[in-house]
């Protein structure tokens, strides 16, 4: 089950995701993460007036907050996703 | 706001007259070192301190900050790496503030490898040279583990051993332009007579080449973040990675 402690070794396309910071400037777009690469993350954003676009936010520069299915909320700077998805549970993080 | 985070802690009664005199001279906040060994006997009377601020004699005083606070530091003081992360392992839920008194070179580069420690302190001490190389600096930088540098090693030092000294702080400083690691400026005094306005700080490190921004960074902004850092530190899951309570909207 993905949790806040599991979850930068996990699947994160599905959640719902804010991008909080984009080059230290305050950003705050909402929306569902629908792909990823190594550099990126593709959100699908529902606007005010209804329409769906999706747009590609890089990670090395960004900082993003997750909603969990068991309703955590855990925010994540992007340089430290900055890793090919299926090789991320190989990589080892320093616990703080 | 003017920050120490590093005066030598004895017992009760030294530690209430050098906290009145801290505060006499403007200083906005205080920590009392206290070695590992000590730590939890310093922890027992603390809250009593900080009841002996809320007196008159006290906040009717010209000089007085009336938003003066204290806290602990635990200072790990060992030569032996194993037993050091140990202690870090130990004390690193229980305190604040977690600093290592650095010296063996060993024991400058545990500390400065460690993301758990906050402050390595005084790396030149009983040395010949600073201490750190660019190297330590790099990794220091990496891991956010402030350099501390101490007033008192001047103030108690004479002749040759003064001037070494001032080649280390400024060997130092130059490191810290290059590498950025946090640095921190602190009196370490242990009796009234070595606490002095920090103003009169700030004008010596000036002195020694340091620049105004730097100085007050070193001696406000980063002991400030250092304290702020670890009162969520509870949030934090891994580096880079922290519970948050919702969304948040700016």
């Amino acid at each position: 089950m993905i949790n806040a402690k599991n979850i930068v070794y996990h699947e994160l396309i599905g959640l719902p995701i804010n991008v909080y910071k984009f080059n230290n400037n305050y950003l705050n777009k909402t929306g569902t993460v629908i792909d990823e690469t190594k550099n990126t993350l593709k959100v699908e954003i529902v606007g005010d007036d209804g329409n769906v676009s999706e747009k590609v936010f890089p990670k090395k520069v960004s900082v993003f907050q997750f909603k969990l299915p068991n309703e955590e909320f855990v925010e994540i700077e992007g340089k430290i996703l900055l890793i090919r998805p299926e090789d991320r549970i190989k990589k080892r993080y320093k616990k703080i | 706001m003017y920050l120490d985070l590093n005066i030598k802690g004895n017992n009760y009664d030294s530690d209430l007259i050098l906290a009145k005199e801290a505060n006499h001279w403007g200083w906005n906040h205080i920590s009392f070192n206290y070695k590992n060994n000590n730590y939890y006997n310093a922890s027992a009377y603390l809250d009593q301190i900080k009841k002996n601020f809320t007196n008159k004699d006290f906040t009717n005083k010209n000089f007085t900050n009336k938003d003066f606070t204290i806290d602990l530091r635990c200072e790990i003081s060992n030569n032996n790496c194993n037993q050091i992360q140990k202690n870090i392992r130990n004390f690193r839920p229980k305190t604040k503030c977690l600093s290592v008194l650095g010296g063996d070179s060993k024991v400058n580069r545990v500390a400065c490898e460690n993301i758990k420690i906050d402050i390595l302190s005084r790396p030149y001490f009983k040395r010949k040279d600073c201490g750190i190389n660019h190297v330590l600096a790099k990794e220091a930088s990496e891991n956010n583990v402030a350099i501390e540098l101490c007033f008192k090693d001047i103030l108690n030092s004479y002749l040759s051993y003064r001037a070494k000294l001032l080649m280390y702080f400024r060997d130092i400083i130059n490191l810290y332009r290059k590498f950025e690691f946090p640095l921190i400026l602190s009196s370490g005094a242990s009796s009234i007579y070595d606490i002095r306005n920090p103003i009169d700080l700030t004008y010596f490190f000036k002195d020694i080449g340091l620049k105004d921004d730097e100085v007050l960074n070193s001696i406000s902004n980063t002991p400030l973040n250092i304290l702020k850092f670890n009162e969520n530190r509870d949030n934090l899951i891994l580096k880079g990675v922290k519970k948050i309570e919702g969304f948040n909207e700016t």
